[in-house]
């Protein structure tokens, strides 16, 4: 996926036509994909049956709706609704209340390790990729700790920063962190040379061909990159709260299963995956904006 | 070989069908602002079968939407298209297309690629050797019959798509601009390849777009230039075949160039 | 001209791992066992847990030693890939060349494309226990959508890139699909295996951290559980040749099963 620094002169139409495009009233077949994913689920709610338990494998629709009142039991009390464990009644307004302070919760989460994951990864991938010798030496090390199970290294991070916020962040950071390390140094490798040597031709130092010319570059490989890591930063966020923390949607998660309670399991998924789906729709349309130059 | 004259031209014309026909063709295409621009404007012509056409006019003039309305890409806004007698209204072997850009199959081998077409249609794999060790040694590539494209320089390329195109016998074989960018030197071997191939293929007709004066005297029996999206000009090429440097360099090319250089700067 | 492009490459891989070793001496030096420990005692911890690790007796009712736990891993991510691959090309390729399919299907695709993989695992586990498919489900699932999300791409773009001429031919679309645009996604799908694999092994993994009888995940976490640092870390390092390995292997066969390609 090579970019181009200058786009290309338009052609007109009574050159090449392109040929007539596939996609008609995208809008109207975009609404009725959904609605037949949700056919299909209230299908497969009513054909596949419970498990040895009584418990439906695939919780109904209605049942997926009203297990929104378990998020009252997430919220700790306070502004009209009180904590459901020691006894009060779960109400709308607290469910309402459990789903936002959760979601709060892991959001900034995710948004701290992501955010921190990306500039410790990307500067690092740049400072890197300014020296030859820089390069070669973190080449090996940085393939093969991409090539471990970064997410396995929960129990790690655990042991280092026990239960701790900081723990959280770090793990998502650093998952981001090499994968998007790896991404930046490949990106700044593949760019021709093309454009550097016709920079140098103008007459630009080599410091100013890195920032104004290799960097916009490789700005759309870092795009698919940095899109890429968004779920799985999620993923890191979900699993650490999954194993140590009192709050957060992977917690609520963890002891849904606990519970084998797929109703409650379905709502939670849903509402992760509507916020990751969200952060990554604003973060797409942000980079999307910032590359708009692509060819 | 007889070099068609005005009287021969029009006595084939009544008696075989032609190879292209267009009557009153247009097109128009509306852009997103909404407005319509007239990319071809009511242009008629005819082709016989075994005549070279080269097209020549500046960017953007329609020469590439009248080819790709013959190939049968684009249908037109009016007017008729008809190809040996039958309407166009797809693309289909009939209509052999050289592309501009590279199109040839990676993964296939040269023979493969020239090939293939055949193999689609059915062709019985002897006949096919055949027909692949017949070109090959036209184009001069023998030694690479199994190579990868990957391993032929740009040129080479060429005569193998022009090679692949061939081999399906097309009644009319169009070409888009097919020796953009290749150097001078392997042009005039290029342009050697083809019409040998051409001579083989008992000279179907020729419809090729081109930017390069040179390139269409050398080629062409007919010069069309196209100008606004209409036909400005239909100038015979009376040189003698083969044309070496002396024939395209002699007083009377020079005066055809004068001419064509004239109707481009009108 | 081979080798000599090689040599700068090893010697600054064998550079880079050597600062890496004394960066980590340094800090288990000035730290305790239990958060950094020494690379000698991470060699021992994998060498006597090798064959059978008594960890896992203690914690699970498990048995076998790191290397046992380690196939269970790659085995499942390996069929996990292959799994996922031939899903997500049947699924991309529907995508690229049947228009219904198309127009139904692309937008829960794209949907599922921004699935944190993790969400899903409560599902496996409640579905199909404690069996394989709890923790290679995740692998498959991701596999399949980034297979899917490629060769949908790059169908259309040999599409962009063929179609015309294969129309002048007159083939029909079912041929052109599969003569034209399926070799043409080779080279593509090749490089997105590799990189859903490098992402399996983590996927397989924390699957089995967070809920797996068995493989390496578990045994990261029997050793972290009982404070056995330098047994969890030998546990990703050999995870981590392992990978290495296979997507040497991947590489190598890629290269060759496209070795037309430019």
């Amino acid at each position: 996926m090579t970019a181009t620094l200058i786009p290309p002169a338009s052609t007109t139409p009574a050159d090449n036509p392109a040929p007539p495009t596939r996609d008609t009233s995208p809008l109207i077949w975009s609404a009725a994909s959904l609605v037949l994913v949700l056919i299909v689920w209230h299908l497969a709610s009513v054909l596949i049956g419970e498990d040895q338990s009584g418990m439906p494998l695939v919780p109904s629709i209605p049942d997926v709706l009203s297990s929104y009142m378990v998020f009252a039991d997430y919220w700790p009390g306070g502004w009209g609704a009180e904590r459901t464990v020691t006894g009060a009644e779960p109400t709308l307004w607290g469910a309402t209340l459990g789903l936002v302070h959760n979601v709060a919760i892991s959001l900034s989460r995710f948004l701290v390790g992501f955010i921190l994951g990306t500039v410790l990864g990307v500067g690092a991938g740049l400072l890197v990729s300014w020296s030859p010798i820089a390069r070669r030496i973190m080449s090996f090390p940085a393939h093969f700790l991409r090539m471990m199970p970064l997410l396995a290294m929960l129990p790690l991070f655990g042991l280092w920063f026990g239960s701790s916020e900081l723990g959280t962040y770090a793990f998502t950071a650093f998952a981001v962190a090499v994968l998007l390390f790896v991404l930046t140094v490949a990106a700044v490798n593949n760019v021709p040379r093309l454009y550097s040597d016709s920079a140098t031709s103008l007459g630009a130092s080599r410091a100013r061909i890195y920032l104004s010319v290799i960097i916009p570059s490789i700005t759309p490989n870092l795009k698919v990159g940095i899109l890429l890591a968004v779920p799985f930063a999620w993923s890191a966020v979900l699993a650490a709260e999954a194993i140590g923390k009192q709050y957060g949607l992977g917690r609520i998660l963890n002891f849904a299963l606990l519970y084998a309670a797929t109703d409650i399991v379905a709502v939670t998924a849903l509402v992760v995956v509507i916020i990751a789906g969200g952060t990554h729709l604003l973060l797409a349309a942000l980079l999307n904006h910032l590359t708009r130059w692509v060819d | 070989m007889t070099i068609t004259t005005s009287s021969t031209h029009t006595r084939q014309a009544l008696t075989r069908t032609a190879a292209i026909e267009l009557r009153n063709v247009s097109k128009q295409f509306r852009l997103e602002s909404g407005e319509l621009v007239n990319s071809v404007n009511s242009v008629s012509f005819t082709v016989d079968p075994g005549e070279f056409i080269c097209v020549i006019g500046p960017s953007g003039h329609g020469k590439s939407t009248l080819l790709n309305m013959i190939a049968g890409f684009l249908p037109p806004t009016s007017g008729t298209i008809t190809v040996s007698g039958s309407p166009v209204t797809r693309p289909g072997p009939d209509r052999g297309v050289v592309f501009q850009r590279d199109t040839l199959f990676l993964w296939k081998t040269v023979s493969q690629n020239i090939e293939f077409g055949l193999k689609a249609r059915g062709v019985p794999k002897d006949q096919r050797k055949t027909i692949v060790a017949e070109l090959l040694q036209t184009i001069g590539l023998e030694k690479f019959a199994n190579a990868w494209p990957k391993q032929l320089s740009g040129g080479m390329r060429r005569r193998v798509a022009i090679a692949a195109v061939f081999a399906n016998k097309p009644e009319v074989l169009l070409m888009d601009e097919p020796f953009v960018g290749i150097d001078y030197l392997r042009l005039g071997q290029l342009h050697q390849v083809l019409l040998d191939l051409w001579q083989e293929a008992e000279k179907r007709a020729v419809f090729m777009v081109t930017h390069d004066i040179d390139e269409a005297l050398t080629l062409a029996d007919r010069i069309f230039v196209i100008k606004h999206g209409t036909l400005a000009l239909d100038m015979k090429v009376d040189l003698p075949r083969p044309r070496r440097t002396e024939d395209i360099t002699s007083p009377q090319a020079n005066e055809l160039r004068r001419h064509l250089l004239q109707e481009f700067s009108r | 001209m081979r080798i000599r492009a090689f040599g700068p490459a090893v010697a600054g891989g064998i550079v880079g791992v050597l600062a890496i070793a004394a960066v980590w001496t340094m800090l288990s030096a000035t730290n305790t066992a239990a958060r950094f420990p020494s690379i000698p005692s991470i060699f021992d911890a994998i060498v006597d847990n090798f064959q059978s690790a008594p960890i896992l007796s203690y914690s699970t009712f498990g048995t076998g030693g790191v290397w046992s736990n380690t196939l269970w891993t790659a085995q499942n991510v390996l069929i996990g890939v292959a799994t996922g691959l031939v899903i997500g090309f049947a699924t991309g390729l529907a995508l690229a060349r049947i228009e219904w399919f198309h127009r139904l299907g692309r937008l829960p695709i794209a949907i599922l494309g921004t699935v944190p993989v993790l969400a899903l695992l409560p599902f496996l586990t409640l579905w199909f226990g404690n069996s394989a498919l709890s923790t290679n489900g995740l692998v498959i699932f991701f596999t399949a959508i980034t297979v899917a999300s490629t060769v949908q791409s790059s169908a259309a773009a040999a599409e962009v890139k063929y179609a015309d001429y294969a129309a002048t031919l007159g083939l029909s679309t079912n041929r052109t699909t599969g003569s034209i645009i399926l070799p043409a996604l080779l080279p593509s799908t090749i490089g997105v295996v590799r990189a859903a694999t490098a992402f399996g092994w983590g996927f397989q993994c924390i699957a089995e951290v967070m809920g797996g009888s068995q493989g390496a995940g578990r045994l990261i976490r029997s050793f972290s559980d009982a404070t056995q640092t330098a047994g969890a870390i030998g546990v990703l390092i050999v995870i981590g040749i392992v990978a290495v390995l296979c997507d040497a292997l991947i590489g190598l066969a890629g290269r060759w099963i496209v070795r037309w390609n430019e």
